[in-house]
């Protein structure tokens, strides 16, 4: 699954580390999702985007789709 | 403010890990203090033997509890390198136990052992975890 997060990150100039505050996961988890390396759970994936008021297909896009 | 909390979080984090840490050693090293105490005969009574034992078991069952909190802190990615750690662990462990069996019932080793058990399934739980650190990077 890709995703646009780190986009999203740079367009309000935060770190990893202001994002994964925000959503209270570790940096290690929020450089994980951009890299693609992990996809993560429901709940964080729409924590995700109420923090970014947009609609979660909007960040995470399914590569089978 | 933000680099405040993280830090502030991260200490509280690494506190937990250590207490957690520190535990488990006072554990260990108390199982192998009353085990080489019963063979080299440091202990001089059963009542002291019996005392020590359920000390140790009761301490066993606190590092239990505290491993799940532990757990519990842990963010989703954390957690799941954990989990992938423990599952790898286990299986390797269930697969060398019946290796050791079988090896046991065939004679080809004498004494089975189940501290090496324990060795194998601490090794594979480590590696595990350095792995899925070093992958989740």
């Amino acid at each position: 699954m890709k995703n646009r997060l780190k986009v999203l990150r740079a367009e309000r100039d935060w770190t990893q580390a202001d994002l994964a505050n925000k959503l209270d996961v570790s940096r290690q988890t929020i450089n994980s999702i951009e890299k693609d390396k992990y996809d993560p759970s429901l709940p964080l994936a729409f924590k995700v985007a109420r923090l970014f008021q947009q609609p979660i297909e909007s960040i995470f896009i399914d590569d089978e789709a | 403010m933000n680099e405040l909390t993280e830090s502030t979080l991260g200490k509280t984090q690494m506190m937990k890990n250590l207490i957690f840490v520190i535990s488990t050693f006072i554990w260990i090293a108390m199982m192998v203090f009353i085990d080489k105490g019963i063979l080299y005969g440091w202990f001089s009574s059963n009542m002291q033997i019996n005392f020590l034992i359920a000390f140790d078991t009761i301490l066993g069952i606190v590092v239990i509890f505290m491993f799940i909190t532990l757990l519990k802190s842990l963010d989703e990615l954390q957690r799941k390198i954990q989990f992938d750690a423990l599952a790898f662990s286990m299986g390797a462990t269930f697969v060398a136990s019946i290796t050791y069996s079988l090896l046991t019932t065939a004679q080809i080793v004498k004494d089975s052992e189940t501290s090496d058990l324990i060795l194998i399934m601490t090794i594979c739980y480590m590696v595990s975890v350095i792995y899925g650190q070093v992958k989740y990077r």
